[in-house]
């Protein structure tokens, strides 16, 4: 039916995607990663390679890695899928704020995040204290387990949104003639429904073991020791003597090969499976029996509430006294006097850069999920496969990459606000190709290309029919994104400059200098400013916001 | 006429901007700005940035990081370096990146205790402020008798798990408090099974500002840290103590320098010149307990007299020059131990 050998406005778009990775990944980031196979005196070496593997201080921190990650992606979905079916499937009361609420963990800068949990868990922690009031001793948060639980409950949002996303593009009549048929609500449910969203669940299981897998915040925070292959990478990298360059590339390089085997064997996964439907009439919210009602809802709220401890401490906290370091509990509004000079200045620029960046990540990535997806062949999987690189690569690696690669003519961007948005970009752009991909593989071919037979151009075609489609999809995708990108320091510690401080270097440096109080009240803040326009777009979407969250 | 007079406007403004962005550059022998790359607290920053431009008249604009971050930007700038000065670093790892600096003399120099001029790459480092390595503890959890007085009590097993310890491959204050054990130890086979003891006690931390953050919190008994970190806690009110080894420990300084190839060089040199001037050290001193490397600075409220700590003849070029194999070994120790 369709022509794959055809030229058309695609093969443009396929190009420019191409063209723009390289100039802004491939590039910068060839030579950082190329440098580890370089040998001193000149020519190629593996040598570093079997140095890195050989050391057990760094090999052994890619098996942690992997376990951790792996023990973060089960947590998530076992958390996660269950509470996106009752968003999507039952009436809950609050159902937007609960969204909302939902997308928070993913706010919390992690440096200060994980530290909530050192705060109620630690050894001197107040649950801790309080249990060991009552003679029971808690095991404390540090270590594996901590790393685990800390991530799971920060990244399950990202399966919550995809999976709720995509039963909510789920079209009613599926369901309906598996069930005129004669089948239970059990099968259907295991042979319609689950099959259908699961390569939104893939989608967002990957993601979040992605993200687990690249992840230094909470290791270093309430690791204790325990490292993973990005506490090494960033050590090596962001060494104060200078250190071993080559060993810090091979480091990186084994992370970025790591991530990309992941990735390319999601995609086989996914491959394999492929359902679509035209949606047209979403499945109504039912209303379950009292008792099984209020489980739902008493699940939904806890496994939400518990995500937000981290967030509710910061908050607490940013409202005690401080002296010095040193935090008091009692009520005082000293902390947010403290930031009041640059946190309002910072939380703009956080806003402006997240936001543009945010929409070209909307823009690209919806475009290249459409080519991923719509147009199968060798090449739009190389172009999957090296949008997903910079999911891989810590921010710090990134960040040096970029000064380097743009601090000379040809083109001179340090010291601008550009190199920021620039970077943000490259880095989230797997977002919104993931959320925008994992959606189109339920949508129905046929509409789009009964629009084309009937004379509509393609690329309009794309945007009046598959692009409406893909909404609900292409919203949660974009919140993700500006999520992130909002959120990011490793990158911005690098490269930002005089006025164009954000409000995560803000947070970090008073982190850096003990003041905990003013790190926690300009967290509070930008929790705030974060959360008001993720409520006003759940609520202007209404129930079709599920989606969004 | 409208649009000319939008021209004109833009003229006009353009005009004033430039008038505005000369003007004291004319009058005053300097650029006019200059970027500083500093890591030192949010809070000093907060305080010295705008006392020095209104006693110079330079705008100053601070990247604030951490002092690996700070040098590894300045790395990556190197071909078309964007900061001016470095200020507030480790002196250390300033020093062992000499090739990023340019030398300059401060207008103050001969107020400047010579013995932390030894090492610092020739004069292309100042020192700033200095910091003597000490042991922090929690009174609530160690009573004061019981407090371990030296860095060779640290290595009892009744601190099994107990004491903190910054990863020193990630932290310069605790590579430096390494390089320090092997001082007061003799770097041999006898020194480093100590380190090794030690090491066995320690939880290894990410970060040195989590040290006596976790001993005021009481998540560790001891640490070893360095004095301001450990002062501010006191002043603070948390319930630590601190001790200076009885064995005796180093007293690094924190530096300054000048960025080769730095864009504003004669504003630079204002900043290098005023920040080690009596009256931001007298600041530091009384209101961010920092001890400061000149001669005519008391030390803060509270801290001991240098005449009664006891020092180690630290040398820092070579506690630089075996950075790498020091950390190779004090990694084979952590996979051995943890």
């Amino acid at each position: 039916m369709r022509d794959r050998g055809r030229a058309d406005i695609w093969t443009g778009v396929t190009g420019i995607a191409f063209t723009l990775l390289a100039l802004l990944l491939l590039i910068p980031l060839g030579r950082l990663l190329w440098a580890s196979l370089l040998a001193e005196g000149g020519g190629f070496t593996l040598k570093h390679y079997r140095d890195f593997l050989a050391y057990p201080y760094y090999s052994r921190t890619i098996g942690h890695s992997f376990l951790v990650s792996s023990l973060v992606t089960a947590a998530a979905l076992l958390v996660a899928v269950p509470v996106a079916f009752l968003l999507a499937r039952v009436q809950i009361p609050g159902k937007p704020l609960l969204k909302s609420l939902a997308i928070l963990p993913l706010v919390s800068p992690p440096f200060i995040g994980a530290y909530s949990w050192i705060l109620l868990f630690g050894r001197a922690g107040y649950v801790t204290t309080l249990f060991r009031g009552f003679g029971i001793d808690v095991p404390t948060v540090y270590g594996m387990h901590g790393v685990v639980l800390a991530l799971s409950l920060n990244l399950y949002p990202f399966v919550l949104l995809m999976v709720a996303g995509a039963l909510q593009a789920l079209d009613q009549s599926l369901e309906e003639a598996a069930q005129g048929l004669g089948s239970s609500p059990w099968r259907v449910f295991w042979t319609v429904t689950v099959p259908v969203t699961l390569p939104s669940i893939l989608g967002g299981a990957l993601l979040v073991f992605l993200t687990a897998f690249a992840e230094f915040g909470a290791p270093m925070v309430i690791g204790e020791g325990y490292q993973v292959l990005p506490t090494i990478v960033y050590s090596l990298f962001v060494n104060e003597m200078g250190g071993n360059p080559a060993m810090a590339s091979t480091a990186a390089t084994l992370l970025v090969l790591c991530t990309t085997g992941i990735l390319l064997l999601q995609y086989w996964a996914v491959g394999r499976r492929r359902y679509s439907m035209s949606q047209l009439r979403p499945i109504p919210p039912v209303r379950l029996r009292p008792a099984l009602h209020w489980l739902a809802v008493g699940y939904a709220y806890l496994v939400v509430g518990l995500s937000l401890v981290p967030a509710i401490v910061v908050a607490i906290t940013s409202f005690f006294e401080s002296r010095g370091p040193v935090l008091y509990p009692n009520f005082s509004l000293g902390n947010y006097q403290e930031v009041f000079f640059n946190v309002p200045r910072a939380i703009v620029n956080s806003f402006v850069l997240s936001s543009v960046s945010t929409l070209a990540d909307v823009l690209l990535g919806t475009l290249i999920a459409y080519l991923v997806v719509r147009r199968r062949s060798t090449v739009t999987a190389a172009l999957d496969s090296t949008v997903m690189v910079p999911y891989a690569i810590p921010g710090t690696v990134v960040g040096v990459a970029y000064i380097v690669a743009f601090n000379k003519p040809p083109l001179v961007l340090t010291g601008t606000f550009f190199i920021l948005l620039l970077a943000y970009f490259i880095r989230r752009l797997p977002y919104s190709v993931r959320a925008g991909s994992a959606i189109l593989h339920q949508i129905d071919p046929a509409v789009e290309e009964a629009s084309i037979s009937l004379g509509v151009s393609p690329l309009r075609s794309f945007f009046k029919v598959t692009a409406r489609l893909m909404l609900p999809g292409i919203v949660s995708g974009g919140i993700l994104t500006w999520v992130q990108t909002i959120t990011e320091i490793s990158a911005t510690v690098f490269l930002y400059f005089g006025a164009w401080s954000t409000i995560t270097v803000v947070i970090y440096r008073q982190v850096s200098s003990s003041n905990f109080g003013s790190a926690a009240a300009a967290s509070t803040l930008l929790l705030v400013a974060v959360f008001i326009p993720v409520l006003l777009v759940n609520w202007a979407m209404g129930e079709r916001a599920v989606t969004s969250v | 006429m409208r649009r000319q007079w939008g021209w004109g406007s833009i003229g006009l403004g353009a005009l004033l901007v430039i008038t505005a962005w000369a003007g004291p550059g004319v009058a005053a022998d300097h650029e006019g700005q200059v970027v500083v790359y500093t890591a030192a607290q949010s809070t000093i920053v907060q305080a010295v940035g705008p006392m020095f431009e209104k006693k110079t008249g330079v705008k100053v604009q601070f990247v604030e990081a951490g002092t690996g971050e700070v040098i590894k930007r300045a790395q990556a700038e190197k071909g078309n370096p964007l900061g001016d000065v470095f200020w507030a670093l480790a002196a250390e790892p300033l020093a062992a990146n000499a090739d990023l600096l340019d030398p300059y003399t401060v207008a103050d120099d001969a107020k400047i205790d010579a013995i932390y001029k030894k090492g610092m790459a020739g004069g292309r480092v100042q020192p700033n402020n200095v910091t003597p390595m000490v042991i922090i503890y929690n009174k609530k959890l160690v009573a004061d008798a019981d407090a371990p007085k030296s860095w060779k009590a640290l290595a009892d097993p009744k601190w099994k798990d107990k004491i903190a310890y910054a990863a020193a491959d990630k932290s310069g204050s605790s590579y430096t408090i390494l390089a320090t054990l092997l001082t007061v130890f003799g770097e041999n086979e006898a020194g480093w099974k100590l380190v090794e003891e030690i090491m066995k006690n320690a939880k290894i931390l990410p970060s040195s500002s989590r040290v006596p953050k976790g001993v005021a919190d009481g998540e560790y008994h001891a640490g070893l840290t360095y004095e301001d970190a450990a002062m501010r806690q006191v002043a603070g009110g948390a319930p630590v103590g601190v001790v200076y080894p009885q064995d005796g420990t180093s007293v690094p300084p924190d530096g300054n320098g000048l960025i080769k190839g730095a864009k504003h060089p004669k504003a630079a040199k204002l900043f290098l010149d005023y920040a080690v001037s009596k009256e931001v050290m007298d600041l530091l001193a009384d209101k961010f307990s920092l001890r400061s490397a000149r001669t005519d600075v008391q030390p803060p409220k509270g801290f001991a007299p240098l005449g009664q700590i006891k020092a180690v003849a630290y040398d820092m070029e070579w506690a630089g020059k075996n950075y790498t194999a020091f950390i190779k070994k004090w990694q084979d120790i952590i996979v051995r131990v943890k």
